[in-house]
Parts: C-alpha cells; structure tokens; sequence
C-alpha cells in the first residue's frame, strides 16, 4: 500500500537530506489541509494543523519505520493533532461555510467535474448549498466516525490503513464508516435524489 | 441473507472491502430485492456527494522550510500544543542530524551536572540574602534547560563564584 516515493524520501529524510522533507510536504501538505478543514470546520485552524502534523513528522522523524505507509503515520499524526487540538479548544459546531472557495474554478460542484449540469448559476448555487450542509453534518458526528469517514472516502485509505492511523479494528472501522454515510444521508436525502444515478466518476 | 445484514455491509460493499464470499451473497440478494437497491443507490449517491466536494484551493505562507526551520530552533518534547514550542527557543542545533531523544537526554544529563557543580556555591554562600540574590539572578538557569546546553556559560559562572 506504501507509495515507495514516499518510503524513499523519508529515509533521506531520515538521514538529514532535507529534500526528502520538502518532498514530502509537496505531495502531502494539501490533501492534509483538506482532510483537516472538513475535520475542523475551520481553514485557519486547518493549516495551522497542518503544519503542527508536518512539525511532529520532523521531530519523530527516527521513529518512522517503512513497514507503515508515510501516509498512514503522516494521517494518523494529524488526526491525533486534531482531536486533541478539538478537544482543547472545545470546539462548537460551524454553520458557516468554511472557507472561501470557488466553485466555478476549484469546485465544480457537487456530484463532481462529470456532472453537466453543475456548471450552471443554479447547479453551483446548490452545490455549495449542500457543501455547507455535509460540513455541518459532518461537524456533529463523532470525531472517530468524521474522521474515518474522511479518510476513506477523501483519502483513498483502505479500511486497514485507517485501523492503523486511528488505532482500531477494521471491524470497528468498517461501522464508524457505514455509520457516518447512513447519518449523512439521512441528512442529505432531499438533496442528493436530483444528482445523478448513473456516475462513472470514482473516489480520488 | 436477510435485508439487514445486507444493510449493514452495504458501505463496505461499495467501498470494495468484503471478502469475496461475502461479496457474492450481497451481489446475489441485490440482484432480487429492490429494496437493498434503494438503499445501495442511496448510500452511492451520499459517497458520490462527498466525492463530489473538492479540496478548496490551497495556499499557504508557510513552507516546508519554515517547518525545518522550527523544528531545528524549538525543544520541547512531542506533547507540546501549536503555539506554544514556537516560544521556548535554543541556540539552533540540527534536529535532523541527532534526532530529538539525544537531545533530551544531553540535556538532562548536562541539567545534572550543573546542579551538581552549582550546589556547593550555594551552601558555601555565607548569608541567605546573598544565597537568594545568587539564585534569583541565575533563576534562568533553574528555568531553562536550553540555558545549560551553553557551557561556557557554566564555566563562566564557576569562575566568577568560585
């Protein structure tokens, strides 16, 4: 499951060529932000976070051994910084969308780049309608279950990957998960009936 | 296999998480009941939503250097929220190249033996005024450890006192 690149880059890390580092931090800086605003409902928060996980990544750096995917540590680092950092702050839940983002460029809409009919005034309008409502949803759930959720579906993580970075069974990990889609769909039943049936479009 | 044991493997169904027996019983029920369908299309089109919500755009002033460059100057332990390691900074020294447990360890072992060294300047100190003053001025001493990693600053102290 390891991606090799990244095996390589933290054992030159690992032997003080910063490189390795820089690498590291390109390919994984943005996926983690993204990971991270969903999980905290807050852009600002979310980098900050970031940067605490990739601070942490150097500091135990020569305890990272390559029999663990990079990117199961590096998801697992930050979801511990983020739970804890949740749990210090108390966090209330957001209602307000979390950043500002850009549907006509970086988010076509929901239902994906495939989807025709996101392109339009209404199609963008209701895109980021529901973007906001799976945010709140998402904001409620249990942490483990947001978490798991997140890393699934947003992460490409295989349900051992994510029993490794959260410290459970797969077991457990396969309900957190089934779990949180039933809770969103609940939630988004009024909405996601008008989206398309038919998708060829898969996860990233 | 009944409707809600279907139901309960219907995210790891479509996530391709089942082994291939149990696969098979789920495509088989599927194939018959429109109910579990209903439920698959829905669960689908609740994933594809989620698929659906892209990254936003990411930009941040920080750089991979910056984290380096952190890590090398702080040296607090792991535990430390955000924050707050950004203020208890050392002479810079490279964390990469020694790894932080040395560190730690050093430090501690220096912490040590400046306490030991110090100890005797402070009973052969002849007044508690003078004792307090000498330890109120070298409070930073006590406080820090990054202090102790200055040796010259021991040596300097050892022979002002001694």
């Amino acid at each position: 499951m390891g991606n090799p690149e990244d095996i390589q880059d933290m054992l030159a890390f690992q032997r003080g060529d910063e490189q390795g580092f820089h690498n590291l931090f390109q390919r994984y800086s943005g996926p983690l932000v993204h990971y991270l605003v969903r999980f905290t409902g807050n852009r600002a928060v979310a980098e900050e976070l970031m940067q605490e996980a990739f601070l942490r990544v150097c500091r135990a750096s020569a305890t990272y051994e390559p029999r663990t995917a990079f990117r199961t540590w590096l998801y697992k680092i930050a979801t511990n910084v983020a739970r804890n950092e949740m749990r210090r702050r108390e966090y209330s839940v957001r209602k307000e969308p979390l950043s500002p983002m850009h549907p006509t460029t970086q988010n076509p809409a929901i239902g994906g780049r495939n989807n025709p009919g996101a392109w339009s005034p209404e199609g963008v309008a209701e895109a980021r309608e529901i973007e906001t409502d799976v945010q709140r949803i998402l904001s409620r759930m249990p942490e483990r279950q947001r978490a798991a959720l997140l890393l699934s579906r947003h992460h490409g993580l295989a349900y051992r990957e994510i029993a490794q970075a959260m410290g459970l069974r797969v077991g457990a990990v396969k309900s957190l998960i089934h779990r949180a889609t039933e809770t969103l769909r609940q939630h988004l039943e009024p909405h996601v009936q008008n989206l398309p049936k038919e998708g060829e479009q898969d996860a990233m | 296999m009944r409707c809600k044991n279907v139901n309960r493997h219907l995210t790891a169904f479509l996530d391709g998480e089942l082994p291939s027996r149990l696969r098979e019983r789920m495509e088989a029920h599927l194939a018959d009941c429109v109910n579990c369908q209903a439920e698959r299309d829905a669960l689908e089109r609740v994933r594809r939503t989620l698929d659906g919500m892209e990254a936003p755009p990411f930009v941040t002033s920080l750089s991979a250097d910056a984290i380096l460059e952190r890590a090398r100057t702080e040296v607090r332990d792991p535990g430390d929220s955000p924050g707050r390691a950004e203020k208890l900074r050392v002479r810079p020294f490279r964390l990469e190249a020694v790894g932080l447990r040395p560190a730690i360890a050093l430090a501690a072992g220096l912490a040590v033996m400046v306490l030991w060294a110090v100890y005797p300047l402070l009973k052969s100190l002849p007044l508690p005024t003078d004792r307090e003053m000498f330890i109120a001025e070298r409070m930073e001493l006590f406080e820090n450890l990054e202090l102790i990693e200055d040796l010259p600053l021991v040596e300097r102290l050892e022979l002002a006192e001694g």
